[in-house]
């Protein structure tokens, strides 16, 4: 559904992606991880749109969209829930979720708005509770619960995360993952950039794992969780084989 | 030893002055309040301070005079006029916006606002060459030019003057109420207006929702363009309409927008009143030779105690409270 073939992603004079291919099959987790630095946000970025890719192609079902402008991507069903969440902090929360279906023509908005509205605060019932409060006001969790619920509210059928589990803690992570790991059952696909790695291959179908801007492996989540290069590089195990 | 009817009398007997210096005052104030607004509305989308504001303001006045009232112009009524005047205003603002927005959407804020300082120029400069240098007199909207309001004698004494009311003043204000309401039904209950309010706190944010930003930004200009035009001329009767009226008023409101706290929006209009009066007031009481300097003296003092405008010292206080 999603086919990324040689793209290449610059900011002015720096290359950020270097040549990278993936893709991503209809229902599926897909992972994507790999240290600081290494390009993952870039790739959700040249995806949606924001930073638009420099060369290659990306294909989203039948159309090429890697020169579309964001906006135009959105409406074609893909949503991007930021690193960093980017809400609209002064604004309630119930209107960061409203705003969530800005692309949503008039007939749909009309027929699904509210139930979508209410399906969020049913997934995470903390958000309703909140719901006249600032999105400013609300903790870390809470505000990546809103994010998610925002790129929701699009009705879209591919689902960019970018780092869920950033500054949370464990508890709250485990809400946020089991909520993703549901989404498989509601027919949405998911490309999930993650630093924790452990995590994101728990819930993943596949992973691919980028080095400075290079896709360096691919496979199954199971065959990148027992990999010993990825054990020792992502998940922290066989630190002895290093030195021994 | 003074009796104390006559003190009173005294202070009483000033009421009609103060009264029509607070009338007048208010009057000029909506003005810089709504042009304030106009000020607030750009910066918040696009952090630019749009110097040429106050062209939007003489391009509303101007052109509307030349539907109106000019010699060989198409002396259309006034109804139909407004909205052309305000058509031509959003047009010449969407130019602005899309200019700011496409060829130089990389460009630094700073040299943006240096761009509008240069539309600003071009604008007066085609004006002073489609309408000549001189002011020219406006037909008013109202055939009645005013009322004479007589306090009581028991309040003022026997011989007082009475307060004019001047329909234009009227109108005046009751646009720039009307402005306000409808922008803030606009801003807090239409999804467009949230739309627009998203982009100006979080401008990726909006992105990544697919709101085409640079639309909403031309949309920005357009609506602070409008609100501009109504203003100049909504004045242009009171003040006579000149290619360079849109200088003055646009720095005094963007004095207003300052005092206000820039991109505060009721700020802008409390500020705005406020700069209206205080300037009529000073200008008869001080020295009417320093009235346009009275706006800027007040900007520099609340520059000095309360950099973020005046609300927020009200705010301050209330904290501290």
């Amino acid at each position: 559904m999603l086919r990324l073939t040689s793209v290449v992603t610059t900011y002015g004079r720096t290359t950020a992606l270097h040549s990278v291919s993936l893709h991503v099959r209809p229902g599926e987790i897909v992972a994507l991880v790999g240290a600081n630095g290494a390009g993952k946000t870039t790739v959700l970025n040249t995806i949606s749109g924001i930073t638009p890719a420099a060369k290659g192609k990306v294909q989203y079902g039948e159309k090429d969209i890697a020169r579309m402008s964001a906006d135009r991507i959105v409406r074609l069903g893909i949503s991007h829930v930021p690193e960093g969440r980017q809400l609209f902090a002064p604004l309630p929360v119930k209107d960061n979720l409203l705003l969530g279906s800005y692309t949503l023509r008039h007939a749909e908005k009309q027929a699904h708005q509210q139930e979508d509205l209410q399906r969020i605060y049913t997934m995470f019932p903390i958000l309703k509770e909140r719901s006249e409060q600032r999105a400013g006001t609300l903790s870390g969790g809470e505000q990546q619960m809103l994010a998610i619920g925002r790129a929701l509210m699009a009705r879209p059928t591919l689902l960019l995360l970018d780092e869920p589990s950033m500054g949370l803690a464990p508890k709250v992570m485990a809400e946020i993952f089991n909520a993703i790991a549901e989404f498989r059952n509601h027919g949405l696909t998911v490309l999930l950039v993650e630093q924790n790695a452990r995590w994101a291959l728990k819930i993943a179908d596949r992973g691919y794992v980028l080095e400075t801007g290079s896709i360096v492996l691919e496979g199954s989540a199971e065959e990148l969780l027992e990999n010993r290069e990825v054990q020792r590089a992502y998940l922290g195990k066989g630190y002895r084989e290093v030195w021994e | 030893m003074t009796e104390p009817v006559y003190a009173r009398k005294r202070i009483m007997g000033n009421l009609p002055d103060i009264l029509q210096l607070l009338f007048t005052g208010l009057a000029v104030g909506s003005i810089y309040a709504i042009i304030a607004v106009g000020f607030t509305v750009i910066f918040s989308s696009t952090q630019v301070v749009n110097f040429a504001q106050g062209e939007f303001v003489m391009i509303g006045a101007l052109v509307s005079y030349w539907l109106v009232g000019a010699e060989h112009g198409p002396h259309l009524p006034l109804l139909l006029a407004l909205p052309l005047a305000v058509l031509t205003a959003m047009f010449v603002g969407s130019a602005l916006g899309w200019v700011l927005m496409r060829p130089l959407k990389d460009a630094s804020v700073t040299t943006l606002i240096i761009i509008t300082v240069g539309a600003s120029m071009l604008m007066h400069g085609i004006a002073s060459m489609l309408w000549g240098k001189d002011p020219v007199s406006v037909t008013a909207f109202s055939k009645t030019s005013g009322y004479s309001l007589y306090l009581p004698a028991a309040l003022t004494g026997p011989d007082a003057y009475p307060v004019y009311i001047g329909t234009q003043e009227l109108w005046v204000m009751g646009l720039a109420a009307l402005i306000v309401l409808l922008l803030t039904f606009f801003f807090n209950k239409t999804m467009v207006g949230k739309a627009m309010r998203a982009v100006s706190v979080n401008r990726h944010g909006a992105r990544l929702i697919g709101i085409n930003v640079s639309r909403m930004v031309v949309g920005a200009f357009a609506l602070s363009a409008a609100i501009g035009a109504i203003a100049g001329a909504a004045i242009a009767p009171i003040s006579m309409a000149s290619y360079g009226m849109g200088t003055m008023l646009g720095l005094k409101g963007f004095a207003a927008a300052i005092v206000g706290g820039l991109g505060n929006f009721p700020g802008s209009v409390i500020a705005g009143l406020l700069l209206g009066i205080m300037e009529n007031f000073s200008a008869t009481y001080i020295s009417s030779q320093y009235k346009d300097a009275f706006a800027f003296i007040i900007l520099l003092v609340v520059l000095v105690i309360s950099p973020n405008g005046i609300v927020a010292l009200f705010r301050r206080r209330r904290a501290r409270a």
